[in-house]
């Protein structure tokens, strides 16, 4: 060590060694853990960085189907775990007129359910938070989340555990179902080195043609661009492009990406220069089609032409907003339908290219709901009990 | 989902462990009232990650971890940026015993350093932390570690030389 590795080691220790301090109380502790749990079931709603469920069209859906497989239905904009919204007004949820069941996959606890309804036991131990046909099996994250890391494991189509990782984000899948990215992680444990390693595969193949490539850090896959795949650093690290080959690229502009559409060819994410503010670019050229201040952004409708965000109403992101992708206009109707049932807050993922869906719980029962972009409510499944240790997580499309 | 805590072991490992964490957060923040706000943060992460920790022999770590990151995502924030920034030391509170002018100075330097290379010379100059131990924490390559301490060293080399109360302290040892 040499002299002024010395002083610095010395200084440093003398200049806290004997400093005091007031003990932190412990009901101060949990009151900011409290704060930081809403915060979290907050973002939770927005979906931005973390997607957590994607589904793709597998080869052979056998692990156990009551039914024959699905034809499932593909991937989304960044899906999310449904957070349980109680509406603040009287609402019956058994009144909401009764429509078609959901045209996504989703899993029902620890249930794949097929578009049709074709239900499928998944052998996950944990809460299941995401979930990808994959390989004639599945990739399955649960919910074991630890500091930004969650588990990981990939099952053969008979049920067996082809691997096991711990992992970040969620998988994403390609516009055109063919590929599935995933990140298979270090465990966020202390102590432990490694590493961040993306690999992108073929989510109905039988595993040949899989790359990957270290990023080194903590990331949350967002989604795949033709041959690259698009994240966003779990820590404020920006938005990044890799085809996994070469060194990946920063995109220009963003602090985060949420979401992008390969149609379009656009990114939604946070501005660098103002993280409050959501905006739609061209991640290639950098090229802003609009930003909103006060607003989150989301994932894009399947065709593209809409957004999903949050809007701050003066507590920070809360509130779903809908807007034209081109333009920003926002699409007033979905919050009007909300409100007209006293729900301010709720989690929506893009059904189709004009309807969103979100689980409603009201008291001790919940049921899933469509909003339609015309402001249009209906119920989607039966009205069920709520169980908080039974989660609906949705599929969405690339 | 509502669980309930074991707040005991945590309260427990919170009593005696707390210090160390105000130590490490006054050393990154440079200031009692942010360390403090930045342990609190970090306490109540880890709070709410207590019974997801397999291993509870690795807490500390896992702590600092925590730490370190949020140190990081706060000085990100839009508002953090807003702030001012000078060249002038901020106010200190009383210095602890033995605590001379040379150590002053090279408090001074470190204050200036850029937030992240800061984290570098606080995990590796007090926490001791290997360059792959810092790497690890601060979700940055060892190489980065690397060149960020090698360059502090050699500012702190440089402003030695130009401050005479190091440089005698230097040479008294």
């Amino acid at each position: 060590m040499t002299d002024p590795e010395r002083l610095l080691t010395e200084a440093l220790h003398r200049r806290v060694e004997d400093t005091t301090y007031h003990p932190t109380p412990l009901h101060d502790v949990v009151a900011t853990a409290r704060g930081i749990r809403r915060r979290r079931r907050g973002r939770a709603v927005l979906a931005m960085a973390a997607a957590v469920v994607v589904v793709t069209v597998p080869t052979a859906v056998v692990l156990g189907t009551d039914d024959a497989p699905s034809p499932t239905r593909p991937t989304g904009p960044p899906p999310w775990v449904t957070e349980r919204q109680t509406p603040s007004s009287g609402i019956d949820l058994s009144d909401l007129e009764r429509g078609a069941p959901p045209r996504v996959d989703y899993v029902d606890g620890r249930t794949y359910v097929g578009y049709g309804g074709a239900r499928t036991p998944l052998p996950a131990r944990y809460g299941i938070s995401a979930v990808t046909p994959y390989h004639g099996g599945f990739l399955v994250a649960d919910t074991r989340y630890f500091e930004g890391s969650l588990g990981l494991t990939q099952y053969d189509g008979s049920g067996g555990t082809v691997g096991e990782w711990c992992s970040t984000g969620s998988p994403v899948v390609s516009g055109d179902q063919l590929q599935t990215a995933y990140v298979t992680a270090v465990c966020r444990k202390s102590g432990e080195t490694g590493s961040f390693v993306i690999h992108r595969g073929i989510a109905s193949g039988m595993g040949e043609g899989e790359t990957s490539q270290n990023v080194g850090r903590p990331v949350s896959l967002v989604g795949i661009l033709g041959d690259r795949i698009v994240y966003t650093g779990q820590f404020g690290e920006g938005a990044w492009m890799t085809d996994l080959v070469s060194q990946p690229a920063a995109i220009a502009g963003l602090a985060s990406v949420a979401g992008v559409n390969e149609q379009t060819g656009l990114a939604t994410g946070q501005r660098a220069d103002s993280p409050d503010t959501g905006v739609v670019l061209d991640p290639e050229t950098g090229d802003v089609r609009w930003s909103e201040p006060g607003t989150t952004l989301g994932g894009f409708a399947p065709d593209g032409e809409h957004v999903l965000g949050l809007v701050d109403q003066g507590d920070g992101p809360c509130c779903p907003a809908v807007f034209d992708a081109d333009s920003g206009d926002p699409v007033p109707a979905v919050a009007d339908a909300l409100a007209s049932l006293g729900v301010v807050q709720l989690p929506l993922v893009w059904e189709d290219d004009s309807h969103l869906l979100g689980v409603l719980t009201h008291g001790e029962r919940r049921a899933i709901v469509r909003v339609g972009l015309d402001g249009r409510i209906t119920r989607a499944s039966a009205v069920l009990a709520a169980d908080s240790n039974h989660d609906i997580v949705f599929a969405a499309h690339p | 989902m509502t669980r309930e805590r074991p707040t005991t072991d945590f309260e427990s490992w919170l009593s005696a462990r707390e210090p160390a964490l105000q130590r490490t957060a006054l050393l990154l923040t440079g200031d009692p009232h942010s360390a403090q706000d930045l342990v609190q943060t970090t306490l109540a992460k880890l709070y709410l990650a207590w019974d997801r920790i397999d291993d509870h022999e690795h807490v500390d770590a896992y702590a600092r971890r925590v730490l370190v990151n949020e140190h990081r995502s706060a000085w990100r924030r839009p508002w953090r940026r807003r702030e001012v920034v000078t060249d002038a030391v901020p106010d200190r509170d009383l210095p602890a015993p033995g605590y001379d002018d040379a150590h002053d100075a090279v408090w001074a330097f470190v204050a200036t350093l850029p937030p992240r290379q800061r984290a570098v010379i606080v995990l590796r100059y007090y926490e001791d932390l290997t360059e792959a131990e810092t790497a690890d924490v601060l979700g940055i390559a060892v190489g980065t570690v690397k060149s960020q301490a090698s360059r502090a060293i050699a500012s702190l080399r440089s402003h030695v030389d130009q401050h005479p109360e190091i440089s005698d302290r230097k040479e008294e040892r």
